[in-house]
């Protein structure tokens, strides 16, 4: 079942995992056909899709986590469903080295800043913590 | 929805594509709590768990992928929804050098041999082909 944004019983699971090692964060992601910014953005009125103004969040978020150790292992857009079938139009998938760092991330001090185009662009998403057990990069 | 294999309709649509890019296979898996092996495989009436029998096939595809040079990127395990929920047991990331790569693979002897692993611990999958893009598109 997709979302918009940890509930406050996720997050604090998260937050509270005793596990201390790396994490890897796989983001399944459905876009706005039309990015939607507020009209306080700048960007507010622009002709684009939700896709093109989730990607700016991607790369913003993605130098921040990048300040603690994070990595972006994979971001790209969901050509079809080879087995099964689902409705995401992407997938990103980011490495931190501990949990520590993806909340040192949010709390970035530009976060509020690219978070707007998270919230222009991006539908629902499912975003689901593993932990690695192979990293081949 | 629940699946394990490609429709015939999917297949043939994956297979019309560019054959010579690279694509990364985004594999989403739920195991059977017990591993079903078909009677007639060696393992037919082992007590494992599917999660075990799926680690078999994963053990003995690592080599075939590497042979054709595709790459794991990363294996996740225990997995925790922090937004949204579902149920997968595992998600699995592999970079194909290209599409005739990861056809051919999965017609080889080698992959058909070890294929009753997967078939005895899989209960479900999804598999999304993902074109990566550049840093920025803008």
């Amino acid at each position: 079942m997709p979302a918009f944004q940890p509930t406050a019983d996720q997050f604090r699971a998260f937050r509270d995992d005793p596990h201390e090692g790396a994490i890897a964060q796989v983001n399944l992601l459905k876009f706005k056909v039309k990015a939607e910014y507020a009209p306080t953005d700048p960007e507010h009125g622009k002709d684009e899709s939700g896709g093109d103004a989730y990607q700016r969040y991607v790369d913003a978020f993605t130098a921040a986590a990048e300040e603690v150790g994070g990595t972006c292992l994979l971001m790209g857009v969901a050509e079809r469903y080879f087995i099964g079938n689902g409705d995401w139009d992407a997938v990103m998938v980011m490495h931190f080295p501990n949990r520590k760092a993806f909340i040192a991330t949010l709390n970035h001090e530009n976060y509020q800043n690219m978070h707007r185009h998270r919230d222009a662009g991006l539908l629902c998403q499912e975003l689901i913590t593993t932990r690695p057990i192979r990293k081949e990069t | 929805m629940k699946a394990i294999q490609p429709t015939p309709e999917q297949a043939s649509a994956f297979m019309a594509r560019d054959e010579d890019a690279s694509i990364v296979m985004v594999n989403l898996l739920k195991f059977k709590d017990k591993a079903s092996y078909a009677e007639g495989t060696a393992e037919y009436g082992e007590d494992i768990s599917g999660a075990e029998a799926y680690r078999r096939y994963g053990v003995e595809v690592a080599g075939i992928l590497s042979d054709i040079g595709a790459t794991p990127i990363i294996t996740g395990i225990q997995p925790n929804f922090m937004i949204g929920d579902g149920e997968w047991d595992v998600v699995a990331l592999v970079r194909y050098p290209s599409r005739a790569a990861m056809i051919s693979m999965t017609q080889s002897a080698e992959y058909q041999a070890i294929h009753h692993h997967r078939e005895a611990g899989l209960a479900h999958q999804e598999l999304i082909e993902i074109t990566e893009l550049p840093t920025s598109i803008l």
